[in-house]
């Protein structure tokens, strides 16, 4: 192995490779995907955490009733709160309450109320239920407060109709607190946890992009020299194996600057939102760990695979048993990230061509730690393959880049790792 | 091994599968010469080639290029064009000479130096910044022909080199082939078309089915064929020769007749006999062609 060769061919790869456009549009259009993905993880972070808005509330009382309780119960709400303020009106009993619920919608619908309540007779007693006019797709805590608020009005309603000391049924009918903390002590948010589903399926999204993505690359790269007859010309000059090395170390540091630009964009967004506090350090040193192996383990059975077909369709069809094995991490991520210690999700990571994925969701999920035997275990196993999957992959190639003709089968591959 | 050889192979064989593509054997290609591998298509010419270029191996035998038989370490003093051309389309192509004579080990300040003045010579200066699907056919064999020879190559192999090519570009790679043998380049070619192999040669080998059927000078394989064939025109239309013993057959061409002698006679007996009976206007005795001699040897044309 000369590895000066190596490096020139490696260079050109890269080189060519930089200048496709389907490298423009993967260093263009993806670090949109993850800005994207970012705003949206943000934007979430920010409604749990940015300043309470006010709420105001229009009331239609035809129990005549809940009004007054309603608006002690408010005041006593906003006591103590700068913020977020709760403000609601009665709305008098008029002749025509179809008149005045148009009114109110219209209200609603202009975003000056955040919702109408409408209390009918029988609602104290639960025999028709409060209908809540608000806007479509308008969800969140504010609402949530609203009606805890109007039902908290017609509870008390109802315990001081029953005779019974309105302070003492609500002291003992208080909730309990409850505080959450990891096993490891601690303390955790039961609300952060879509945030952090967010963590894996970013360097889920980012492993899967940069391996399996970028490896497509030299399967197409293989394909065109093959059938553009050069590959003759350059093994007459570099042996099979060189070539292999050559091209898989180019278009695995294409991969290294695509993830560079798509981190970059992805970190860019996340510390000008803030959230930049979810990706650990640890995390990335274990992403570049897998990138390294996947990538090699992908593009290697991919060279094997492309060298031996004429055509990108014939090539697209060898690969397809491997594409479809890496979608199951893809569609499975949720249960990875959310039970990594699960036995799925500790024997699948050790399954040569999707532990790579299905190990970056599990080590970075912020559940329980997968064991530390593991997070050795898995990536020296995973290293074994690809020795053996380089090797076996060398052999194919040296028979498949010459042969033309009928496109042999998966088993017909296996067959030419045998031949001298 | 000879001294001077260039290329030593022995007993060498390859199969794929059932196919037996190559087999036992024996060459030697003496330097500075130009020697031509013969034979028909799928006679296992580029097999052979592609074994001596450390591309596929033999199953058996030995190949020993330079006198080393690490294929690996002398693939630097080694042109070769092979037979199924190809190039990167899309690359420019002055980058293409830079790339193909860099893994040739040829290095980046010389090839800075070279590459813009071996464009020149094939007239294709001004196309160093184009992409290489933008030139014509002909320019791209050029092109092929450049890559090929960038190294300086000791050893320069031509896999069916005139494939394709119009009759001036054949008269051109012609020349380039004598001006490099010129230069002390061994040349080995090979090719079906046997009149180019008859003119360009010094030594050739011909094969057939995977085995070598003969090799030698070209002079002396032809010598050693029995010249059975001559031309005749007379004064006198028809002559009745046909009826001579050591005719075998007589076929008229234009003013003249081809006539083909049994074998063992001798041509001299038949200008005797003639001269008796007519005014002789012609007489010539025709040598064998390498495609005749490989005829009379396996019984089909090439």
């Amino acid at each position: 192995m000369n590895v000066r060769k190596i490096v020139v061919v490696a260079r050109r790869e890269y080189a060519e490779t930089i200048k496709t456009k389907a490298f423009l549009i993967g260093a263009l259009f993806t670090p949109l995907l993850i800005i994207g993905l970012i705003l949206l993880m943000a934007r979430i972070e920010v409604q749990k955490e940015s300043k309470p808005e006010p709420i105001n509330l229009a009331v239609v009382d035809r129990t005549a009733q809940v009004a007054d309780v309603l608006l002690t119960l408010v005041k006593e709400r906003n006591e103590g709160q700068s913020e977020g303020q709760v403000s609601v009106e009665i709305v008098p009993e008029t002749s025509d309450t179809a008149e005045a619920l148009n009114r109110l919608k219209k209200r609603v619908k202009d975003k000056a109320l955040l919702a109408a309540f409408y209390l009918p007779v029988g609602a104290i007693e639960g025999e028709a239920p409060c209908i809540v006019y608000r806007r479509a797709g308008d969800i969140g805590s504010r609402r949530h407060t609203a009606e805890w608020l109007v039902g908290q009005a017609v509870r008390r309603v109802r315990i001081a109709k029953a005779g019974l000391n309105v302070e003492q049924v609500l002291r003992v009918s208080r909730g309990l607190g409850f505080e959450h903390r990891d096993v490891t002590g601690k303390q955790t948010k039961v609300d952060d946890e879509i945030t952090h589903m967010m963590t894996p399926f970013a360097f889920l999204f980012l492993l899967f992009m940069g391996v399996f993505g970028v490896s497509q690359g030299l399967l197409t790269s293989v394909v065109e020299e093959k059938s553009s007859r050069v590959v003759e010309v350059l093994l007459s000059a570099l042996s099979p194996l060189e070539l292999m090395a050559g091209k898989i170390l180019g278009i695995a540091l294409v991969g290294f600057t695509l993830i560079l630009i798509w981190a970059t964009a992805g970190y860019g967004a996340a510390v000008w939102k803030g959230v930049e506090g979810l990706v650990q350090i640890a995390s990335i040193g274990q992403f570049i760990l897998y990138y390294v192996l996947g990538f090699l383990l992908f593009s290697s059975m991919l060279a094997a695979m492309g060298s031996a077909c004429n055509t990108l369709k014939e090539a697209q069809a060898l690969t397809a048993p491997m594409t479809i094995v890496i979608i199951v991490p893809m569609v499975c991520w949720f249960h990875f990230a959310q039970h990594p210690d699960s036995t799925l999700s500790t024997v699948l990571s050790f399954v040569p061509p999707i532990a790579p994925l299905v190990m970056i969701i599990r080590v970075t999920s912020t559940q329980a730690a997968v064991p530390i035997w593991q997070q050795i275990a898995a990536p020296l196993w995973l290293a074994v393959w690809v020795i053996v999957a380089i090797w076996a992959a060398a052999k194919v190639f040296r028979v498949g880049i010459l042969l033309y003709g009928k496109p042999p089968g998966l088993f017909e591959l296996v067959r030419w790792v045998r031949y001298r | 091994m000879t001294d001077a050889a260039v290329v030593n192979i022995e007993q060498v064989s390859k199969s794929f599968g059932s196919v037996r593509a190559v087999r036992e054997l024996d060459l030697v290609v003496p330097a500075g010469c130009i020697y031509g591998v013969l034979g028909p298509n799928g006679a296992g010419k580029t097999t052979a080639i592609r074994m001596m270029m450390d591309i596929i191996a033999p199953d058996t035998g030995r190949i020993e290029v330079f006198g080393s038989d690490d294929l690996s370490v002398v693939k630097a003093r080694i042109g070769y064009l092979p037979e199924e051309r190809g190039l990167y389309r899309k690359m420019r192509v002055g980058d293409t000479l830079r790339y193909l004579g860099s893994i040739k080990d040829v290095s980046g300040a010389r090839l800075k130096r070279i590459v813009p003045e071996r464009l020149d010579q094939v007239g294709l200066g001004n196309w160093a910044s184009a992409r290489v699907e933008e030139l014509s056919k002909g320019m791209q064999q050029k092109l092929q022909f450049l890559a090929a020879t960038i190294c300086d190559p000791q050893l320069l192999i031509l896999d069916e080199p005139f494939a394709g090519l119009d009759p001036v570009n054949v008269e051109t790679l012609t020349a380039e082939v004598w001006r490099l043998r010129d230069q002390g380049c061994t040349i080995l070619l090979s090719t079906h078309m046997m009149a180019q192999a008859e003119r360009l040669c010094d030594s050739v080998m011909l094969v057939h089915q995977g085995l070598k059927v003969l090799d030698g000078r070209v002079a002396d394989v032809l010598g050693r064929y029995d010249p059975r064939k001559v031309i005749l025109q007379t004064k006198e239309p028809s002559p009745d020769i046909d009826r001579l013993a050591m005719v075998e057959a007589v076929e008229p061409k234009d003013l003249c007749m081809e006539v083909t002698l049994v074998e063992g006679a001798n041509p001299q007996d038949l200008l005797a006999e003639t001269i008796e009976h007519y005014t002789v206007l012609r007489f010539e005795i025709k040598r064998p062609t390498l495609n005749e001699v490989f005829l009379a040897l396996v019984g089909e044309s090439i």
